[in-house]
Order: structure tokens, then sequence, then C-alpha cells
């Protein structure tokens, strides 16, 4: 569990479709961390935005879980851009 | 029925589609090599991600098909590295969520199995699986695939890969390997180790690079390593082929592509009167394909999964499928 807040981060995705967010919100969600030593984190959405919240133990441990969930949103957006509709 | 298969569990990024026929209409992959070292999973899955775009398009272009055409998504869920497995996994979900279609979970190891059944034409074999992430001889028996041995440490492809880096030949190292041994001529007695049925090939390896540090000719040991190594998977293949009385081997995974072993496999195999049979080598390497085809096949034969239970399985062992196709 995170016992010190040591460092933290909300971002805020945009996307032009709300559709296209829902996708990625859906896909992200089961990649959010459960409460481990170093980080907890939360993905939300808000019709055509995506919220991104992490706590770490520290800067390192903020800066891995940011990375890998800004590759995944990444990922997901490439992936639904490919195919189109 | 059309499914997209999507590979991503350790350096190959891989889009396979297949038609429930068994029709392979593509089969794409972006392999991340290295610039040294071995593979750092955080960089692999970097790749996947960058190169994803790309191999999807690629990919319908290739089968000529729109996304309307995809009637399912399949994705390797394990074993495999955590960043690399999470990646391609990431993609499928939001693939299958946006083209509103069912999505499928698919073992890595059980999918080279089944793209050899398919391609091949095998009907039942004990299949040796080797590859730098796996070491397996695995056959099917009472609803599931089984493990009749197994590596207790590294994987071949893993041992040879970590020799030659240590000696200084570049990555992968499994093809420096094998050309260096085919001029070696003396044989060095190194650890051969079989354990049960299973194996191990640290010692082996570590022994190998104290030989050449030693000074002993890099060829020999190359010809020795691999005499070795591959002794010991043919032993246990074989041993699996006798108990199970089965009438087919399969040879498959990257270090499907050594000539040597195949050899070895090829002679065990007739001495037995049993067929044997090694996929190309686009299909015995990690690709989309393998992904897609067992997807199909678990989806068509009943196999359903939510979305919450897509969540990926770095240690999903072969043995903890069942198999409803068979």
């Amino acid at each position: 569990m995170v016992r010190a807040k040591g460092a933290s981060a909300r971002v805020e995705l945009v996307f032009d479709d709300e559709e296209k967010a829902k996708a990625i919100h859906s896909s992200l969600k089961l990649e959010e961390l459960p409460e481990t030593a170093r980080c907890k984190v939360e993905v939300a959405r808000r019709k055509n935005v995506l919220f991104i919240e992490i706590d770490a133990r520290d800067t390192a441990a903020l800066r891995a879980a940011l990375n890998s969930f800004l590759r995944w949103t990444m990922v997901a957006r490439d992936a639904i851009e490919a195919v189109g509709k | 029925m059309i499914c997209l298969g999507i590979e991503g569990t350790a350096h190959t990024f891989g889009i396979g589609i297949v038609d429930s026929r068994g029709n392979i209409l593509a089969n794409v992959t972006k392999t991340y090599l290295p610039k040294q070292g071995g593979i750092h999973p955080r960089e692999a899955a970097q790749f996947h991600a960058a190169n994803a775009k790309t191999a999807l398009v690629e990919a319908l272009k290739s089968a000529k098909l729109k996304a309307r055409d995809i009637d399912l998504v399949a994705f390797s869920a394990g074993p495999g590295l955590g960043p690399c497995l999470r990646t391609a996994a990431t993609a499928a979900r939001a693939l299958a969520c946006w083209l509103d279609v069912p999505i499928i979970s698919v073992n890595h190891c059980i999918a080279h199995i089944e793209i050899g059944r398919l391609i091949e034409g095998a009907k039942d074999p004990v299949t040796l699986y080797v590859s730098g992430g796996n070491t397996q001889v695995i056959a099917f028996d009472a609803g599931r695939y089984r493990v009749f041995g197994e590596t207790l440490d590294i994987p071949i492809g893993n041992c040879l890969d970590v020799f030659a880096r240590e000696v200084g030949l570049p990555h992968p190292g499994g093809p420096q390997v094998e050309r260096l041994a085919r001029e070696g001529e003396n044989y060095i007695p190194l650890p051969y180790v079989v354990k049960g049925m299973d194996l191990s090939f640290s010692g082996l390896m570590t022994e190998a690079v104290r030989k050449y540090k030693d000074g002993a000719d890099l060829r020999d040991i190359c010809f020795s390593l691999q005499e070795t190594a591959f002794a010991a998977l043919v032993e246990v293949t074989e041993r699996a082929l006798a108990h199970t009385e089965k009438r087919e081997v399969m040879l498959t995974g990257g270090v499907a592509a050594n000539q040597r072993l195949r050899e070895m496999m090829r002679l065990m195999a007739e001495e037995h009167g049993a067929r044997f049979y090694v996929p190309p080598r686009e299909f015995c390497q990690d690709c989309g394909a393998n992904i897609a085809w067992t997807g199909l096949l678990a989806y068509t034969h009943g196999a359903r999964q939510r979305l919450e239970e897509t969540v990926v399985r770095q240690r999903w062992r072969t043995d903890e499928v069942d198999i409803l196709w068979r």
C-alpha cells in the first residue's frame, strides 16, 4: 500500500470522439494497478475526456506508471485509428 | 468468421488475420532488435506501441479487408514479458470495444502447436517447443496439452543467446552459434542435465562460457554446446513419444530454425516410425496468425470471455488451458 504520498499526477486526455474515449477507457481500466507498495492508479472517463490519476511513493515510481499508462493510451488510440470504422 | 490476432509476448509484435477455414489472410510481424544486450522488456513494449498502427494497417491492406469484416479479436495473454503482454492486450481490448466484437485470450505456447497442426496437417503430435522464452515437450491428453518435460531454469534459446553475448557474438546468438558449430570438430565434454523428464541449461551455459575464457576454440565450444543441449532435448522428446505412443513429432519455436536440431529430431522420429513436422519459419516464430487461428478455434468451440476477464497472465502454463476443440 502507498504509505506516503510522495509524488502524484493527474492527466486529462481529450479525445475528438466520445466513442473512442470510451473504448480506450474500457481497455485501460483493466490495467489499473492495485494499491501496491509503489503506486496506485485510477482511470476514469467523462464524455470524451480520459482521466489518469497516479499516487506514487516517489518520482521514479510516478514516472514508470505515467510512461506505462501513456504508452497504453497511445497504443489503444493507434489501434482504433488504424482500423477506422 | 474472420479473426484478427495480436501477438506481443516478447520481442515480436504481430498482427494475423485468419478465417474459419484456416486461410491465413495476413501475417505481419515487427521485431524489436536491441542495439546491445538482450531484450529489455520496457523497450520492447515501447517498440510494440510504436509499431502497432503500422502493423494493423499493413495487415488489413494485405488481407484486403475493412474493420467491419473483423468478427473476433484474439490476443496473446501469456506467458511472456509483462510490459509487452499488457501493451498487446490494451490494443486488443481497445479494438474489440471499438469494433464491438468479442475478444478472446490465447495461450502463446498452444498457439504455436495449433498453427503447426493447421499448416503441416499434423493430427496429434508430440511437440518440442523451443524458443528464447520457452522450452517444453508437449502432448495432448485428456482435454489439455500436457507438459511432459520442460526446462527447470533458462530456455534453450536464452542459453544460446546469453552464451553468444558472453563470448562477444551479436544478438540473436542462436544463428551465430549454429554457424560456428558447423566449423567445430572436437567435442568438449559439457554438463548434460536431464532430471527425470525435465531439463536444465544454466550450468551448461556457464561451463561453455568458462571453457571459452580458458582458451578453448570457440567453434568447438559452439559445436559441443549444441550437441549437448540438443541431445538432451531429443532424449526427453523421445521418451515422451515412447510413453504416449503417438505417431507424430513436431518441432516449433524460434530455435526450430536450427538445422542441426532438425536433423537430430528427424532421425529420432524416423527411428520410431513417426512422422516429423516443422512448420515454415514464419510460423515457427512468434506471429499474429498463430494467435488468430487459436483464438478462432477456441471461440468457434464455445469459449467466451467478458472484457474484465482479459487480464494478462505472465506465467500462464500450457497445461492450464481446457482445449475445447479437440
